[in-house]
């Protein structure tokens, strides 16, 4: 529907955030935060996945591809500042050390909202991108880490 | 010129088109189980009330940005949302003097749009409410009246302003 915009992945995030804040909250306001967040995130999830797929038709649904998707659509326009730990054929290891995405949702007001509808997609987007593929995480600076600490690995 | 809307745009460089469908995309598929979840009628109610509430409190804060009278804060803030939003129509202006300003709108992409998609009524809330915010901005001194649009299946949409004598 709207693959033809040319836009930042960042700027993207936020006019989607701004439109889905007040709708969010509407939810948990009617059903509680509990089943809203349930609702929301399954929702996001499918949404995610389908990008991962189509990420990885464009970049390729490997390590490398992977690796360049982070660079060029998460990290455009200054979205991301991240350092590579580690990156073999079977594994990708990155810290983020400064997420605009974060800033923008803390500046809201909203690192939960963040979390719900930004960091969270990121394992559905992995299942799209290539499913062998898994992600682990221990730490986001959405939820007040000093880093975000993406693991990427093939699983055994 | 759209300085005054630049937070609402998010992106100036983007269209109000594409900024519109960018949010369409995110919130039909939530809509969706929202639906699933309450039924139509209740997510829906629930959906144009938040939506209604949201729009309602950014052209309030914009305007409260905006120096001079309700007139002028009025004005200010079409001018810009007439361009950006102009760029997607084709109208006729039937009226423009100091008492009316009465325009028909014969083609609106955003409609297109939201009629493809089967979601003519988050079109409205996305698109359409906002000339009745940015109306409300000229408090007391600017009217709007629309008995059609063309979102709703109309075809056209009937813009009706009234200004009070200065």
């Amino acid at each position: 529907m709207t693959d033809d915009i040319a836009i930042s992945h960042l700027q993207k995030r936020k006019i989607e955030a701004r439109a889905l804040i007040p709708f969010i909250k509407a939810c948990r306001e009617k059903l509680g935060d509990g089943p809203a967040g349930e609702l929301i995130a399954a929702t996001i999830d499918a949404y995610a996945a389908e990008e991962g797929a189509k990420w990885a038709e464009r970049f390729g649904g490997d390590i490398a591809g992977l690796r360049q998707l982070a660079e060029t659509v998460w990290a455009g326009a200054g979205g991301l500042d991240f350092e590579v730990v580690d990156q073999s054929k079977d594994g990708l290891a990155f810290n983020v050390t400064r997420c605009r995405y974060a800033e923008f949702f803390k500046e809201l007001g909203l690192p939960d909202l963040g979390v719900l509808i930004h960091c969270n997609r990121d394992r559905a987007m992995v299942k799209g991108f290539n499913d062998a593929l898994s992600l682990e995480r221990s730490q986001t600076i959405m939820q007040g880490g000093s880093c975000c600490d993406f693991r990427f690995r093939r699983k055994q | 010129m759209t300085g005054l809307l630049d937070d609402y745009l998010v992106d100036p460089k983007l269209s109000l088109l594409d900024k519109t469908k960018i949010q369409a995309q995110v919130l039909v598929p939530v809509l969706g189980a929202l639906r699933a979840e309450l039924g139509k009628e209740r997510a829906d109610g629930l959906v144009r009330q938040a939506l209604r509430d949201w729009s309602r409190r950014l052209f309030t804060s914009i305007a409260d940005g905006v120096a001079g009278s309700p007139r002028r804060k009025w004005k200010a803030i079409q001018d810009v949302f007439g361009e950006i939003s102009g760029k997607e129509v084709e109208f006729a202006i039937l009226r423009h003097d100091p008492e009316a300003l009465d325009i028909d709108v014969t083609h609106c992409r955003f409609a297109e749009f939201f009629r493809a998609l089967g979601e003519p009524e988050l079109g409205t809330l996305l698109i359409c409410a906002a000339d009745f915010d940015i109306a409300a901005a000229g408090d007391g001194e600017v009217g709007l009246e629309r008995a059609q649009t063309i979102m709703q299946g109309a075809p056209s949409c009937t813009f009706r302003y009234r200004f009070a004598p200065r």
